[in-house]
This record gives structure tokens, sequence and C-alpha cells, in this order.
């Protein structure tokens, strides 16, 4: 198995997928290298999947979700002591940015994890059985966690008109 | 999918994601033919299809115009050499905390060495005692060969020496402070490659600041001494070992010093981002 091939066939497009899963860039970064990182060290027996990455980048975007969690609860706990960001350059374009991420990552965001997991990896072109595969659950209830997630996108997100 | 098959009943969200995704899901042709013959003959389910297409492919379009939003289009530059140092920079960090590990066990079951004093004592003085050391003996030889008389033998001396304490291979993590780092030899040495390398991290963790040393050949009889800002070699004139060094991102330079003057006169590595650097110590590094 040649890691160095896979990661420059694979690299952008598990990023990608790893941003619009967690919404936050740098969350995905750490995903996706250490998802290479953690191939080199144990990588999979037998034949090679790319199932497997995306397998490996889902779980650790969602440990990192449970760490941001925590620390989020820990700094409501003491707001003295969290840290402060620096200010926006541009307020205009940091506002207009914010919005558009807003609207499709925090409605992404209230998706159960499975049916966020079958929309986006439907959409980088995964078969139903790779996504089942990455869940861990059978290809026949693939089409159901899509069409939930759809359902509850389109009512969150207006995906019926031309604008959102 | 399954239940939708009977044709008086319409066909579920589920289905129709099968059928925009090719029949993606379905147990087989039979099935998929199934649900084609039913489209065909209910409006209500080709209308809802119609619905859930338009639907998945808006979902396609806005999830496009998010991603530049949130930079998913734009992946930080990382080289698979950088992840290859990383991987190894674990693998020395798991086998130092392993080390590490194992002498707090040792440490912690401080019973163990008291008991361990205590039977030391107890057999010293037992020894000591002419007398009681015959009745031991005596009855030590009639409890493992009932009836044999008790005979004194000399203890087997090992024939082979001791193993000379082998250096290499052992590694050194640590936490270096500042964005510069000295490399001191004690001795100028006289070949062997140092090997530098810098792990750029991401996020700032425990990993990502560690730093980690080891004598890859040779240099039997080298050490590895750590100082907050300085790795001391202690070396000889005629060391020709290989060293490995890997250090954080927040190190940015490297200063190379032979012996013990001061650290401004040594040569400069700069690091810059995920780079392996071999200098040939034969020949003094000069930048």
């Amino acid at each position: 198995m040649d890691v160095g091939q896979l990661f420059h066939d694979h690299y952008n497009a598990l990023f990608h997928y790893l941003t619009r899963l967690s919404g936050d860039r740098d969350i995905a970064a750490d995903a996706a290298q250490e998802t290479f990182v953690r191939l080199i060290e144990r990588p999979p027996r037998g034949e090679f999947h790319r199932a497997w990455l995306y397998t490996v980048g889902t779980n650790l975007v969602f440990e990192g979700e449970r760490t941001r969690g925590r620390r989020l609860r820990l700094m409501n706990a003491a707001p003295h002591r969290a840290p402060i960001s620096d200010q926006p350059r541009d307020a205009h374009e940091a506002m207009e940015s914010a919005e558009r991420r807003h609207l499709v990552t925090e409605a992404l965001a209230k998706l159960p994890a499975k049916e966020r997991i079958a929309l986006l990896m439907r959409e980088e072109g995964f078969s139903h059985r790779e996504i089942a595969t990455v869940i861990g659950t059978t290809v026949g209830s693939i089409g159901s966690l899509i069409a939930r997630g759809l359902e509850r996108l389109a009512g969150l997100v207006d995906l019926d008109r031309g604008e959102i | 999918m399954r239940s939708t098959l009977d044709r008086a009943r319409h066909l579920t969200d589920a289905d129709l994601v099968g059928v925009v995704d090719g029949m993606d899901g379905m147990d087989g042709m039979e099935e998929a033919s199934l649900v084609a013959a039913h489209l065909l003959e209910c409006s209500a389910c080709a209308s809802r299809l119609v619905i859930v297409k338009s639907r998945l492919a808006r979902l396609t379009v806005v999830l496009r115009e998010a991603d530049s939003a949130i930079g998913a289009t734009s992946p930080p530059h990382v080289s698979m050499e950088t992840l290859d140092e990383r991987a190894a920079a674990r693998r020395l960090y798991r086998a130092h905390r392993t080390v590490s590990a194992r002498i707090s066990i040792v440490h912690s079951h401080r019973w163990l060495g008291a008991a361990a004093a205590v039977l030391l004592f107890a057999g010293a003085a037992t020894a000591a005692v002419p007398a009681l050391r015959g009745w031991v003996a005596a009855r030590w030889a009639q409890v493992a060969t009932p009836g044999a008389t008790v005979r004194r033998t000399a203890l087997p001396v090992s024939e082979s020496p001791a193993a000379p304490l082998q250096q290499r291979g052992a590694v050194v993590s640590f936490h270096p402070l500042g964005d510069e780092f000295v490399i001191r030899f004690d001795k100028p040495p006289a070949g062997g490659v140092l090997v530098l390398s810098r792990v750029a991290g991401v996020a700032s963790t425990s990993m990502s600041t560690a730093a980690s040393a080891e004598i890859i050949r040779g240099g039997t009889t080298d050490e590895l001494v750590v100082l907050p800002r300085e790795l001391r070699i202690r070396n000889s004139a005629s060391s020709v070992a290989d060293y490995r060094v890997v250090l954080p991102a927040s190190v940015h330079s490297v200063r190379i010093v032979f012996g013990n003057g001061p650290s401004e006169r040594g040569s400069v590595v700069a690091l810059p981002a995920s780079v392996r650097e071999e200098i040939s110590l034969g020949k003094r590094p000069v930048r």
C-alpha cells in the first residue's frame, strides 16, 4: 500500500468532507492529517478501501466535537478564563461570511450524526454500501437516513426554492 | 426497502432516494423493476420523486456555496513527509512513555523495596552466624532432597562479561523552551550524521510541543543529556555515531556547538516548516 499515493488521491476530498461535517476548518484539518498519520502507524489489514479513511476521519471529528463541548462547558463555568479572540478586520465581511456559514452549517449541525454523515458522504459520491460501512448499519437503512436528513434540512434551510 | 413492494402502497422517500441514486440500496433487479413500474403508474410518487430529486440537487448547490465561507475548498498545505515525521515522533513519544510508566510503577511500590531490604538484612544476619547458617543449610537439604547429605558447592560463576551499556536506540523525549535550541557536543566527533527534523503542528497539543532525540547508529559510549534549552551529547573525539533529533514547530533554529564554549559561537541551522536536514558531523556544519 502506497500511503503517499493515497494521501495524494484522497487528502483534499477527505478534508472537504470533514470540514462540511464539522463546520470547522481547524478540526477538519487536524482530523484529516491525523487520519493519515494513523494510516502510516496502523494500516488496515487486507484490501484498502477509501471508506476506511472516512470512518477514521468521521470518528476523529466527533471525538474533537466532544472535546470542544467539554472545553466550552468549562469556559462557561469560568468565563473570565476564556481566551479572547482577535477582532475581525472587516466587520461587514465577517458578518456576511458568518451568515452564510450559519445558515447551512448550523442546519447540518442540528441533524442527528448518522443523517449528517449519510447526506455528506452521498455528496462525496459514496455508494449506499460504503456509507453503511462507515456508519455501521445496513445498506437498506441508508436511503431512510438520507431521506430523513433531507426532510429535516428542508425544514431548516429552504431547499424547495431557488434561494436559501 | 422492502415493505413498499406492494404496488397498492406509495413509495417512501427512502425508496425515492434509492431511485435518484441509480437504484442504490435496492435488493436486486427484481425490486428495482417493481419500483420503476410503480413510478410509471403512480403520479403521486412520480411527483414526490421530482421533489426529492430537486432537494438533493439543491442541497449540492447550497453546500458548495457554504464551502467557501467555511474554507472547505482550501486545505492547509501539509506534506506526506510531515505526516511521516509526526508518526515517527509519536512512536518515540510512546516508547518514552512506556519506559516512564514502568519506572513509575517501580517507584509506586515502595513497600516492595522495603520488603527486599528487610529480607536482605535478615539473610545477611543469618549468614553471619555460623551455627545458624549450618542449621538452615541442614534443614534446607532435608526439605529439598530427603535422605541426602548436605553438600556445599560453589555457586556457578558466569563466564561471559556483563554486556556494555547500549545507548543506541534509547530515546529521550522532552519539551524544549524558546524558539532556538542548542545541540552541544562535548568533543568535535570524527564523523557521523546529525538528522534534524521539525514536526509541523496545526493544533497546540502536548504532542506538538514534544521533542525527541536518539542515537540511531554507533555511539555505544555516548550519552544524551537534556537541559531546558539544550541537548548535550557526551561523546568522544573518535565518535562516528549518527543522531536523530525531532523538534516541535515552536523551535525555529538550532545552534550546533562543539565543546564548552559559549553557545553564541555555534553554527546556526534555520528550520523552515516541514524540513529534514542531514548534517555531516565529520565536516563542521557552517551556515
